[in-house]
């Protein structure tokens, strides 16, 4: 009898409770008056979420009537809740995604069409990097314009440098230089590799591989993005280079990704997002350059980074959203985004500004070699199906890596895989 | 002799036991290690015995998102969840083991056929149905769609037809109600199992990660789980804070382990063996 009450009392304590905690919710999404509220999701956290929090207000200050509701939502969380979202009608009024996104989000129908805003508001295209702007288009129409942007460049352990007796001011420059490096700074104990490539299936393989295939003037699709163009005597020799540092001169190993951070490799590629995080927590010296090229080839890297759209609500609400994210991709804010928080500029005006050249040359130069490249970064193919071709790409790869296959094999079955996809 | 045979049997089985109790123990310790590193020793050795103390992870980790609200909204939703599979599972598992309709057993085994649909499957018109509702970010969205659960009827339907009918027949002799039979005298009696269901049950809700993902946008409104995966980022994971978090998030589980262990193994060996 008594457990009977108890579990009767509970539940109605527990109704009452979720109900007024429910209404209090209600309450909160209402609208006060002519203030207009936009939500705005995305995955920056740490220094760049603080770098963000802070335009925010400067921006709400500007504009008294409009409130930004900044929600961070995880970089693996971000795009299942926004298919969640769009299959359910209820879109953020901003969010700023990974670019490789763009393409599946684009087709959800559920973003708006920013060429007539953009025609009101006059704003110059042309600024631009005009990679940037690859998959913010979607049958010849604006869905999205580049707010952040990244790339790929040389870091390299300075400490590992001096010990085996190289100049740590002068990292490699061409494919040549970077074999002889690596060969002096590998430690045959294995304690030491002299460079780290990518060896994992996957997306990590595949935008690290795509940086080598540019480098030799190959492409990885072709222009139209219906067939895959890997398997040309470029790619063979770019992914031959990286087979031969694996298997030849063995100085990279076939170890999970991560050995540089770790002290356990001497050189690796990775992104400027890096420099942030190990000029905090590396415990050696390091220093960055561009990438090195072949003595034929010709500078090119890979471009990450965040495009920022608006989703459909009402009029008036997209309407405040353009204006917001107009601001937060203008020159103004661009120049506080990108000085604080590291990205790289979308905007050649940006990277052309004095402040701006003034800072990276003082402020953190290891950043120059990637803001020097910026222009040369390729953006990757803007189809929807992109991870699966990634996917087959990177595994055909792996095993070339491992020498189960030659690398004109491993190529060829990946176009034979990749091909019928692309139709 | 017999006696140095039995004592030669205990030393062999200690240490298969102390073998399986390291390999068991070794991710913890690898975790509370990471969370005690400060970040610049995060990849070097050592890796399992906590030798730098830098305790302020835990509070900075603590501070980096309203965790003492995650820990409240994990709180209310496991509670209710594991309450509300306890009555309806013991409710329905007593229609299904006494009660005799027409269409009983097809109805159950309709019942025990959801438990082989995957949740992703069923994701997207769970939320459309939440989100018309108007429940998003509530906790209406976190608790109601899993007050049931066809594994916790299987599990108390098993256990309820082991008792023997004739009590029930004593108990309505003596004028007991169907309900009060359930409560006073098979609920009694199936505490291992409802002390299983509640420990699974508390487990399931208290780790759950993909549906309050799903139905939760305002950070005052997220769990736990949601609060620990936002260490993990594009631009690099916080390890030393993802691990302090974790110890803290896991301890509440270990506890409820511990106490219940004898019913959980018996829990399990139940829906093994009997049926």
């Amino acid at each position: 009898m008594n457990i009977k009450r108890v579990i009767l009392l509970s539940a109605v304590t527990f109704l009452l409770s979720v109900y007024s905690f429910a209404e209090g919710t209600k309450e909160e999404a209402g609208k006060e008056g002519g203030k207009i509220n936009l939500e705005f999701w995305n995955y920056w956290q740490g220094k760049n979420a603080e770098v963000l929090k802070a335009l925010i207000t400067e921006y709400e200050k500007q504009k008294p009537n409009v409130t930004i509701n900044n929600v961070y939502i995880g970089w693996g969380e971000l795009l299942p809740k926004l298919q969640t979202a769009s299959a359910g009608g209820k879109m953020p009024d901003i969010a700023a995604v990974d670019l490789v996104w763009m393409p599946k989000l684009v087709r959800s129908k559920t973003l708006v069409k920013l060429d007539p805003f953009i025609e009101k508001s006059g704003v110059n295209m042309k600024d631009f990097y005009p990679e940037t702007l690859r998959v913010s288009r979607y049958e010849s129409a604006y869905y999205s314009l580049p707010v952040s942007t990244n790339n790929l460049e040389l870091f390299y352990n300075k400490d590992m440098f001096k010990k085996a007796g190289l100049d740590a001011e002068k990292p490699p420059v061409t494919w040549g230089e970077l074999v002889s490096h690596a060969r002096k700074l590998t430690i045959r104990d294995g304690s030491q590799s002299g460079m780290e490539v990518f060896t994992q299936p996957g997306e990590g393989l595949t935008w690290q591989a795509q940086v080598y295939i540019w480098q030799t003037g190959a492409d990885f699709l072709n222009s139209s993005n219906s067939a895959p163009a890997f398997n040309s005597d470029g790619g063979e020799k770019a992914i031959g280079f990286l087979v031969d540092l694996i298997r030849k001169y063995k100085v990279a190993p076939l170890a999970k990704w991560g050995l540089f951070g770790q002290g356990k490799a001497a050189m690796v590629m990775d992104g400027s997002w890096m420099v942030g995080i190990w000029a905090e927590s590396a415990p050696f010296n390091w220093g960055t350059a561009r990438v090195p090229i072949p003595a034929d080839g010709k500078p090119a890297t890979n471009m990450g980074g965040e495009q920022i759209f608006i989703g459909k609500t009402t009029p008036k609400a997209e309407a405040a959203a353009w204006n917001f994210i107009r601001w937060l991709t203008g020159k103004d804010a661009q120049l506080k985004w990108d000085m604080e928080t590291g990205f790289m500029p979308v905007r050649d005006s940006v990277a052309e500004d004095s402040t701006y050249k003034e800072w990276i040359t003082k402020k953190e130069p290891r950043l120059l070699p990637f803001a020097v490249n910026q222009k040369y970064a390729h953006s990757r193919p803007p189809i929807t199906n992109y991870p699966e071709v990634s996917d087959i790409f990177s595994k055909n790869v792996e095993k070339a890596f491992y020498g189960k296959v030659t690398v004109r094999e491993a190529l060829t079955s990946a176009a034979n895989e990749i091909a019928p996809m692309l139709k | 002799m017999v006696k140095k045979r039995f004592h030669n049997n205990r030393i062999f089985l200690y240490a298969v036991l102390l073998f399986f109790s390291v390999i068991i123990i070794l991710p913890y310790l690898w975790i509370l290690t990471m969370s005690l590193k400060p970040v610049r020793a995060i990849f070097s050795p050592p890796y399992l015995i906590p030798v730098n103390f830098h305790w302020k992870n835990y509070l900075e980790a603590w501070n980096a998102a309203p965790f003492a609200r995650f820990y409240f909204n994990t709180t209310v939703m496991t509670v209710f969840i594991v309450a509300g599979q306890v009555i309806f599972s013991a409710m329905a598992a007593y229609a299904f083991a006494r009660l005799k309709f027409p269409g009983r057993d097809i109805l159950f085994f309709i019942f025990l056929g959801t438990m082989m649909v995957p949740f992703q499957a069923i994701m997207i018109p769970s939320y459309l149905i939440v989100l018309r509702l108007g429940w998003i970010d509530t906790y209406y969205a976190l608790i109601v769609p899993r007050l049931v659960s066809a594994f916790g009827i299987f599990l108390l339907r098993q256990y309820f037809i082991t008792i023997p009918y004739e009590l029930d027949q004593a108990a309505s002799i003596d004028g007991c109600t169907k309900l009060g039979i359930l409560w006073q005298i098979i609920i009694p009696l199936s505490m291992p199992a409802v002390s299983a269901l509640a420990i699974f049950s508390f487990l399931f809700a208290w780790n759950d990660f993909l549906w309050p993902l799903i139905v939760i946008n305002k950070p005052s409104m997220r769990t736990i789980q949601l609060g620990l995966a936002m260490f993990q980022g594009k631009y690099g994971t916080r390890w030393n804070y993802l691990m302090a978090g974790t110890v803290t998030a896991t301890v509440p589980s270990i506890v409820v382990f511990l106490l219940g262990q004898k019913r959980f193994i018996e829990g399990i060996t139940l829906t093994g063996l009997k049926g």
